[in-house]
């Protein structure tokens, strides 16, 4: 029989984007916590944040690469490397959050996860970016008429610009770092994002109106190299994939205090919020998915729906 | 052979030489057309910006793009014409033989550096991108495009060291001196 | 471990590169490849690594604005504006006594804040006042020293591409913050250096050359310099009101100076401005082929934790924040004595922003003053761009440039310490402003 050598040390690499204040910064970190109690301290995570390796695009390359373990992603900057994606920008796709974490939990969250092993990527977890509404410069928006002919800057990918059109407004794909002298500018009307994202980039200043239609639940996904996954043992898998559901699940009740958080701070910082009647925009969002019907996404569609 | 005798005859500059300037002198042109289409680019977005209150959506990518074509094709000029920032100090301090190997060296190490990060690193990274089939967001252009710009970079600068590298060589220590 | 023998690498081939003369992009690059390969132990990856670093260092929109500043400071150079300033600032300090060496300096202000670089002034300003003030009995020598120690207000002066590359390898300073912050430390430093040349006028009888009252009108020169002067307004006054991206602005600037200079005062020919395109495209592509590889090295100390770790251990030296900003300058001026400026802030950046942070500086203060002393720098030998290009049009050489030069660098030594210490010289500007 073979004699077991000292238990390896093992030492994985993570990086992102966010600010260490952020709730996947806090997730990571209490991944590191508990890789470190459960194993004993034989599997230590390290975690650069704050770009310092790079942008997201760029850190995912890095796992793709085979350079970096980890790293965390929007699923609408991974649509540019796995198509599948697409379906989250889809508007008005889930009928509520519960309907929302069913899917991502089931076996089409599994097979979204594993959708990315063809171009280097495998997805461990999902976690909570909440759900994406319009905010804007001039006036509220109240029913989907008040979008018509508006200039809305959207992220870059395709499947979103395609989704808020058929809301009814035009358009613009503008980097986030750019993004609050447009606003001031008048180069695009109002944009779109989460409660928390809207209040720490300051761009209430400009746009004092919050409409909570919530068109996209995008969620965010721990990300990690297929490579360095093969060199590991089947224990130190179970122990990843155990401690990323955990950190899950822990960031879920982060994000939520946060977003709770964050729509009070707008309210204190004088912005308008008003929840509109979401029937109508789903109607109009209806009409994305019939486009998808016959393509890979549009079967991704039909389960979803139908889950 | 004196450095003299080869620049006045123009007919009896060796063959790799002339290839070398008829290289650097397509490829001043074509900095020339990107910086003037650069130029032109930014100043269309203000235009549209202002001017036909309609903001263009492209213009950003597309200076992005040019940028990074002018800058790593006028890396490869910019090699030619040893603009690239250096110390001289102490290689300058060297008697000429020595100078002479710190330069054969030195060539040795831009041709491998082209080579080996801008030729090769730069297609695996195309080749990823090909891969995964990026696109640009608002030119829908494939990202494969932009990153093409180090490897065709690569290929001017290994040659243009290379050619570097068979002067020194073919050259001797009392060019060197002249040279600095 | 393996940390600590990849940084070995990388320091010892970055070195060794450097003193063979080989290009200081190319000897970034290469340190960084033996340095990655150390750690993750695959060559492949590291050339991939490179590779991803160098364009996405390069395709930045922020630094578009550099390409854009060189090239209108060339239709500024050689369109006659520099000739213009020089007028007017005549009229304005011309009678003092060193009349020609504050005219000097003066205009080196004026024209360091149109164009976004030092070795343009110097270039464009000693090329006119040099010869004019060896003809008024200035020795040589001290002309160059003034020349090319004036010429680094530019950097300070906005705009200043030094500024930009700053605020890129921060990782998301505002440039306009930066813009501003310079104004008042660059014009700090003119204003001691003209302090300098009053002494040193007195002490060798220079400049008794304009005894006589002018009597010609003053209006003339500051209408013939107006237009010159408008376009900081437009610049600074764009990006400030929200009008223009820096990038923008800097393309707006090249377009005024080529009406300027080529349809107004006609002194560049349509002829000329193909060469001039090239002349733009090559001093660019120098530095982003040094912003590609240092980008590449400064994700390298990133994975390393090498930021932290400096950080750690200069904080773990002395608490004392006075004494740890000293030693960052002292440090600074050393690495400007031998690097040039473009690739001592990329390089340096990542590693000492985090601690001044962690000290609770003000970043924007922080990069004036780097800015500050690497500009110094310049005018060291034995590597200083200011300084050679001011030895080429002043016909000297740096053994007889240094004596007259060393009271310049007290005045130099006294404005960066009083930038270093005082943070409201760089914060109070972009604060009224709102930038922070
Ligand atoms: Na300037
Ligand atoms: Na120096």
């Amino acid at each position: 029989g073979c004699t077991r050598d000292a238990p390896r040390t093992i030492t994985l690499r993570m990086a992102h984007p966010l600010d260490v204040s952020h709730p996947i910064h806090q997730a990571a970190e209490f991944m590191q916590r508990r890789l470190a109690e459960e194993s004993g301290g034989r599997v230590r995570l390290e975690i650069r944040p704050n770009s310092q390796l790079g942008s997201s695009r760029e850190c995912i390359e890095q796992v793709q690469m085979g350079i970096l373990d980890l790293t965390v992603s929007s699923a609408a900057t991974l649509e540019g490397f796995i198509p599948e994606m697409g379906v989250f920008s889809v508007p008005y796709l889930f009928r509520n959050e519960e309907h929302y974490w069913r899917v991502l939990e089931g076996d089409v969250g599994q097979r979204i996860l594993e959708a990315g092993k063809s171009v280097y990527l495998r997805g461990l977890c999902f976690y909570d970016a909440g759900s994406r509404s319009f905010y804007t410069r001039d006036r509220i928006i109240r029913t989907p008429a008040d979008l018509d002919g508006m200039k809305i800057r959207v992220m870059q990918s395709r499947v979103c610009m395609q989704g808020v059109r058929a809301l009814g407004a035009t358009p613009t794909p503008i980097s986030w770092g750019e993004l609050y002298t447009a606003l001031q500018q008048g180069v695009v009307d109002g944009a779109e994002n989460n409660p928390p994202s809207f209040y720490t980039s300051r761009h209430y200043e400009v746009c004092p109106y919050y409409s909570l239609d919530r068109h996209f639940r995008i969620p965010d996904l721990l990300l990690m190299s297929p490579a360095r996954w093969r060199r590991l043992d089947a224990e130190d898998r179970d122990l990843i994939e155990r401690v990323a559901q955990e950190s899950s699940r822990f960031q879920r009740k982060l994000w939520a205090e946060h977003t709770k958080q964050s729509l009070e701070a707008l309210r204190e910082e004088g912005v308008e919020i008003v929840r509109p009647d979401r029937g109508p925009f789903m109607e109009r969002g209806r009409a994305v998915q019939e486009q998808y019907r016959g393509t890979r996404l549009g079967a991704l569609i039909d389960d979803i729906r139908s889950y | 052979m004196t450095s003299e005798a080869t620049e006045a005859g123009g007919a009896r500059r060796p063959w790799h030489r002339r290839l070398r300037d008829a290289l650097v002198a397509t490829l001043e042109r074509t900095v020339i057309v990107l910086m003037l289409v650069l130029v032109l680019d930014v100043l269309w977005q203000v235009l549209s910006r202002y001017v036909l209150r309609a903001p263009s959506s492209w213009t950003d990518e597309l200076a992005v793009f040019l940028m990074t074509w002018t800058a790593l094709l006028g890396a490869a000029v910019a090699y030619a014409r040893r603009a690239h920032l250096g110390l001289d100090y102490f290689a300058g301090k060297l008697p000429a033989r020595h100078r002479r190997r710190a330069a054969l060296f030195t060539s040795a190490v831009v041709f491998l550096f082209a080579v080996g990060a801008m030729i090769v690193g730069g297609i695996r990274i195309v080749h990823l991108n090909i891969l995964t089939g990026q696109q640009s967001a608002a030119l829908a252009m494939p990202m494969s495009w932009l990153y093409l710009a180090l490897p065709v970079s690569g290929c001017f600068i290994a040659l243009f060291a290379a050619e570097e590298w068979a002067e020194l060589r073919a050259g001797t220590d009392e060019d060197a001196e002249e040279g600095s | 471990m393996s940390a600590d023998v990849s940084m070995l690498v990388l320091s010892l081939v970055f070195v060794l590169l450097l003193v063979l003369n080989c290009p200081v992009a190319v000897s970034l690059g290469v340190s960084t490849f033996a340095a990655i390969t150390v750690t993750v132990g695959s060559p492949f990856a590291a050339v991939q690594m490179i590779a991803q670093r160098m364009v996405s260092g390069i395709g930045s929109f922020a630094l578009l604005a550099i390409p854009f500043f060189i090239l209108s400071g060339l239709f500024m150079g050689r369109g006659g504006i520099a000739r213009r300033m020089i007028d007017f600032a005549d009229r304005l300090v011309g009678r003092l006594p060193g009349g020609l060496g504050h005219v000097n300096i003066l205009t080196c202000m004026l024209f360091g804040s149109v164009s976004g670089s030092s070795a343009a002034a110097v270039s464009s300003v000693g090329g006119f006042m040099i010869p004019e003030m060896n003809r008024k009995g200035y020795r040589p020598e001290y002309n160059v020293a003034v020349t090319t120690t004036a010429a680094i207000t530019g950097l300070l002066i906005p705009p200043s591409n030094a500024m930009i590359v700053f605020a890129l390898a921060s990782g998301g300073i505002s440039i306009a913050a930066m813009f501003v912050a310079g104004l008042v430390p660059g014009i700090l430093f003119g204003a001691l250096l003209m302090g300098v040349n009053t002494v040193q006028c007195r002490l060798h009888g220079y400049g008794a050359e304009r005894t006589a009252r002018d009597d010609r009108p003053l209006w003339p020169a500051i209408l013939r310099a107006l237009p010159s002067l408008l376009l900081v307004v437009i610049v600074l006054g764009g990006i400030l009101g929200g009008i223009f991206t820096p990038t923008e602005a800097a393309a707006v600037a090249v377009l005024y100076a080529f009406v300027l200079a080529v349809l107004i005062y006609r002194e560049v020919k349509w002829s000329e401005i193909p060469g001039m395109l090239l002349q733009c495209g090559v001093a660019t592509s120098v530095v982003m082929l040094l912003i590609g590889t240092s980008s590449a090295m400064s994700w390298i100390l990133a994975y390393e934790d090498v930021p932290g770790r400096v950080s750690a251990a200069l904080l773990g030296l002395t608490s004392n924040p006075l004494i740890i900003l000293l030693i960052m300058n002292v440090l600074l001026l050393l690495v400007g004595t031998f690097m040039d400026m473009t690739p001592a802030i990329l390089i340096f950046t990542p590693i000492f922003l985090p601690v001044a942070v962690e000290m609770g500086m003000d970043p924007v203060h922080f990069g004036v003053m780097m800015v500050a002393n690497l500009c110094i720098g310049l005018c060291t030998p034995p590597v200083g761009t200011s300084l050679f290009v001011g030895c080429g049009v002043g016909h000297t050489t740096l053994a007889e440039v240094i004596r007259p030069l060393l009271p310049f660098f007290a005045a130099m030594i006294a404005a960066l310490l009083l930038t270093a210490y005082i943070p409201q010289i760089s914060l109070w500007l972009p604060t009224l402003f709102g930038l922070r």
